[in-house]
């Protein structure tokens, strides 16, 4: 019996499996505002809200729901953070994942707006509620974006650090802004990758930002030296430890990210040949799946699956 | 207690105070009164007037500043009596031998000084007009003949315009004032070279700089207290990103206070600094501060009322406020307003403070993320007329029309219409630059574009007489690398090789030496044990370490200073 026919196709909905977070786009569909209000209330865990904003801000209509409920309610942080959030999509959106020499001096400007929008309505939220962490995290986002530099996104992030320790997306963020692409280095990147996992407690996702360093390393690479990355032991010994303290670690209790997590050791693992380790995370993932880091190799669907069903058989 | 009394027809004021006699004779006259082409004669005048005190063994000095002009002295009851004597013989008949030995001496001063705030947001906020004249040069100085300097001094330098301030254990008996008569001169209307605020400039590098201007009150005091305080917990003791991190609040001579905020910043920790800036603001601005807080640096604000010397120490201020027909009031009254402050009242403050703000952001960065619109770098319109080309290829237009002149690049325009025209900078090989009331430069350099005499010669005619500045003849300018052409607002053609390569390599040594030096004394400084803190050997090292310290910055600044001249503001 082969294992490829007992699967089925990874499921990409980041809320399969997250009943909380299918409430929200319920709630979004919905239109009322009062309803989106109330489906974020049980939703503690400030991962989770970042990733149920994210879900609120890729629903249709999301912006005028939101927009009408920062005017009806002026006072109310959460409006303007998930207004912010949608700005923040619809700026990305607008500008596409394109390199930056690719983007059009009109797509530029609306990215600058939108980001310019949401960064207003986030320095407010914050000068009224420094413990609002939702809105750092998504500082982190227009900061990058309005490349307002390295030091300010440090500044963000020490401001997120210490009303939500170790937030794995605002380390996540931060470690983005420290990769060269945004104007960072791969010292700076390794060394805040590093030093985060070190300071983490054991189970948190911190040791996942190790796999997404050698990830973004492993991308900058062709295709020989690609291969000769991925299976340098110290990678992989490195990669083993990360995963041991985090996704791994008894004590690890992450709701939100472990599909991504879990995945990024997984992509490394299986291109290091490495069938038993990568089937491990592959196991720990179940039916789900995520576009990060799959996308990097192609079809994220179509990848993810190759890798996992091969992983399975082999592991 | 200030006692009020009268010399010769000026309002004077006196408070007691133990040990010498100090007195200061104020006049209501600075850089905000005069014509951009005739800037820097009342410092002439000031400097003139202070010559037949000559080298009196006393401590005595004068000040020229946006509003008021200084003579001030401590010494024995003769020095005092015979010092405001001279200044004000003086003033009536001034010492015109001395004229070309004193514009030498402004030119050196000039070029030891560096741009302090104010300098920094003058044009910015108000043009090159009244309080924006601040930002400039004196360039008025080496034109200025014996006739319109006497005529300066006879019409802002009398009885009406003055006032006297002394301090000591008596008033002495016997002083003099023999000024001409004249009136008491109203403080200029404030204009605005702002389209909206909040609004951003970018310029300089390690700075952030703030202004704001509110109502004169204790409430607007005490909202820069607080600023202070929260820029310096969040710049330097938090982020580290900040040496110095300040502000302070200076009224403005009409009511309003200039609140100014400041924080410096290394190269990559800049954009940190601007980031905890603009949360700062917002901060304050959003939530105001809690009263425990308040009441601390209210207790603060209180020491400079209630220590002995209060009264004395407030007297030029006093004076100041007396000549520009301000209330006056008592150390008792002051205090009561202070104390009478509620938090809702800094709130409020701090919310006019953002909404009026002008934030000064290191060249390259802006803050319309923050919501601060960029302040006007070129004109909404350009002039008709004949359009000439420039040289070098892809250099904007020059346009010459009947109202004015303009340059064109693209979208981007600079635009001075004549009867707008603040200065016109002309020199003998034909190089012309007309700066704008509201701060706008347009410079006609032969070098830059084909102008014939003819045009020239229209140009100049149709410039206010009273606005043309005529200046020395300079160098040749070196050929210029190829460089993409400035933009025509914000660095017009340079004039004149005010900054040539050799001062580009001292700017470069000293750069490298302030930072290391001040890399040196910050290590000292903080290295110092609990034994040598208590030291007076060390402090004077420390002390001397400092002062080279500000020595070499000084050097920075100024080549600075003068590598910018001739963008917009100077």
């Amino acid at each position: 019996m082969l294992p490829t026919q007992q699967l089925p196709a990874p499921d990409f909905d980041p809320v399969a499996g997250l009943p909380e977070l299918a409430a929200i786009r319920q709630a979004a569909a919905s239109a009322d505002w009062r309803a989106v209000h109330a489906a974020f209330a049980p939703i503690g865990d400030e991962h989770g809200r970042v990733v149920a904003a994210r879900i609120l801000a890729e629903a249709p209509g999301a912006e005028l729901l939101l927009l009408q409920a920062v005017e009806q309610y002026p006072g109310d942080p959460l409006a303007a953070v998930l207004l912010a959030g949608c700005h923040i999509h619809l700026g990305w959106e607008a500008r596409t994942g394109a390199r930056a020499s690719k983007v059009t001096p009109a797509q530029w400007a609306v990215f600058r707006d939108r980001l310019n929008q949401a960064e207003r309505l986030l320095i407010k939220v914050t000068a009224h509620l420094p413990e609002y962490a939702l809105a750092w995290v998504m500082r982190l986002d227009t900061a990058r974006g309005l490349s307002l530099g390295l030091s300010e996104a440090r500044r963000r992030r020490r401001r997120l650090d210490q009303v939500a320790p170790h937030h794995f997306v605002g380390q996540s963020r931060l470690l983005q802004q420290l990769l060269p692409k945004w104007g960072g280095s791969w010292e700076e990147a390794y060394s805040f990758a590093r030093d985060s996992f070190q300071a983490g407690p054991p189970g948190s996702l911190s040791g996942a930002l190790l796999a997404e360093y050698h990830v973004e390393q492993w991308l900058e690479l062709n295709a020989a030296a690609r291969r000769e990355y991925v299976h340098r032991p110290q990678v992989r010994q490195e990669l083993a430890q990360a995963a041991a303290g985090s996704v791994l670690h008894p004590d690890c209790r992450a709701r939100y990210g472990l599909i991504t997590a879990h995945g990024t050791f997984a992509m490394l693992a299986s291109l290091a040949e490495d069938h038993a380790t990568a089937a491990v995370h592959f196991r720990a993932m179940g039916p789900y799946g995520s576009t990060y880091p799959w996308g990097y190799l192609g079809d994220s669907a179509e990848t993810l699956a190759e890798h996992r069903d091969r992983a399975l058989a082999k592991g | 207690m200030i006692h009020h009394f009268e010399v010769d027809g000026v309002p004077g004021v006196f408070a007691q105070r133990p040990g010498r006699l100090a007195a200061g004779l104020v006049f209501r006259v600075g850089q905000a009164d005069e014509p951009l082409a005739r800037a820097g004669i009342t410092h002439l005048v000031e400097h003139l007037a202070l010559h037949r005190s000559g080298v009196a063994d006393h401590h005595f000095n004068g000040a020229t500043g946006a509003l008021y002009t200084h003579f001030h002295l401590e010494g024995t009851e003769q020095d005092v009596s015979s010092f405001l004597l001279s200044v004000c013989q003086s003033l009536t008949a001034l010492p015109m031998e001395r004229l070309e030995t004193e514009k030498s001496i402004l030119r050196t001063e000039e070029s030891g000084r560096g741009p302090g705030p104010a300098e920094a947001f003058g044009v910015w906020r108000y043009g090159a007009q009244g309080h924006g004249l601040v930002s400039y040069p004196e360039w008025g100085v080496p034109g200025l003949d014996p006739q319109t300097v006497q005529q300066w001094a006879d019409t802002w330098f009398t009885q009406g315009n003055a006032a006297l301030w002394v301090s000591g254990e008596y008033l002495p008996a016997g002083l003099r004032l023999p000024l001409h008569p004249g009136r008491r001169m109203p403080v200029p209307a404030a204009t605005s070279a702002l389209p909206q605020t909040p609004a951003y400039f970018a310029e300089g590098q390690g700075q952030v700089l703030f202004n704001a201007v509110l109502p004169r009150s204790a409430a607007t005091s005490l909202y820069a207290l607080c600023l202070e305080r929260e820029l310096f917990r969040e710049l330097r003791q938090e982020g580290g990103h900040s040496y110095t991190a300040t502000a302070a609040c200076a009224h403005r001579g009409d009511g309003w206070s200039v609140v100014t905020g400041l924080a410096d910043a290394l190269g990559e920790q800049q954009d940190a600094v601007l980031g905890g800036f603009v949360d700062v603001l917002a901060r304050l601005a959003a939530v105001g501060i809690p009263q425990n807080e308040l009441d601390t640096v209210r207790g603060r604000a209180d020491e400079a009322y209630t220590s002995p010397e209060a009264d004395a120490g407030r007297l030029p201020g006093y004076a100041a406020d007396l000549l520009g027909g301000l209330p006056l009031r008592s150390a008792e009254e002051l205090r009561a307003e202070l104390w009478a402050v509620t938090p809702g009242e800094v709130h409020e403050a701090a919310r006019q403070a953002q909404a009026s703000g002008l934030l000064r952001v290191p060249a390259g960065r802006r803050a319309d993320w923050a919501g601060y619109a960029a302040a006007p770098l070129g004109s909404e319109s350009a002039v008709h007329g004949t359009g000439h080309s420039a040289r070098e290829e892809g250099g904007p237009e020059l346009v010459v029309g009947a109202e004015g002149v303009s340059l064109v690049c693209g979208d981007e325009l600079a635009t001075v219409r004549y009867r707008e025209c603040a200065a016109m900078l002309s020199w003998p090989d034909g190089g012309r630059r007309l700066i704008g009331a509201d701060g706008i430069t347009v410079a006609l350099e032969p070098e830059d574009f084909e102008v014939d005499a003819h045009t020239l010669a229209t140009v100049d005619s149709a410039v206010p007489p009273q606005a043309v500045v005529r200046m020395p003849p300079r160098a040749p300018r070196p050929p210029r690398p190829s460089a993409p052409a400035p933009k025509p607002a914000a660095a017009p053609a340079e004039p004149a090789p005010v900054f040539g390569r050799g001062q580009r390599v001292l700017l470069a040594v000293f750069t490298v030496l302030a930072w290391l030096w001040g890399g040196i004394t910050l290590l000292v400084l903080l290295t110092m044990d609990k034994q040598s803190v208590g030291d007076p050997a060390a402090w004077f090292v420390n002390a001397m370490l400092l002062a080279i310290e500000a020595g070499l910055v000084r050097a920075v600044l100024r080549r600075r200073r003068r590598r910018k001249a001739g963008r917009r503001a100077d």
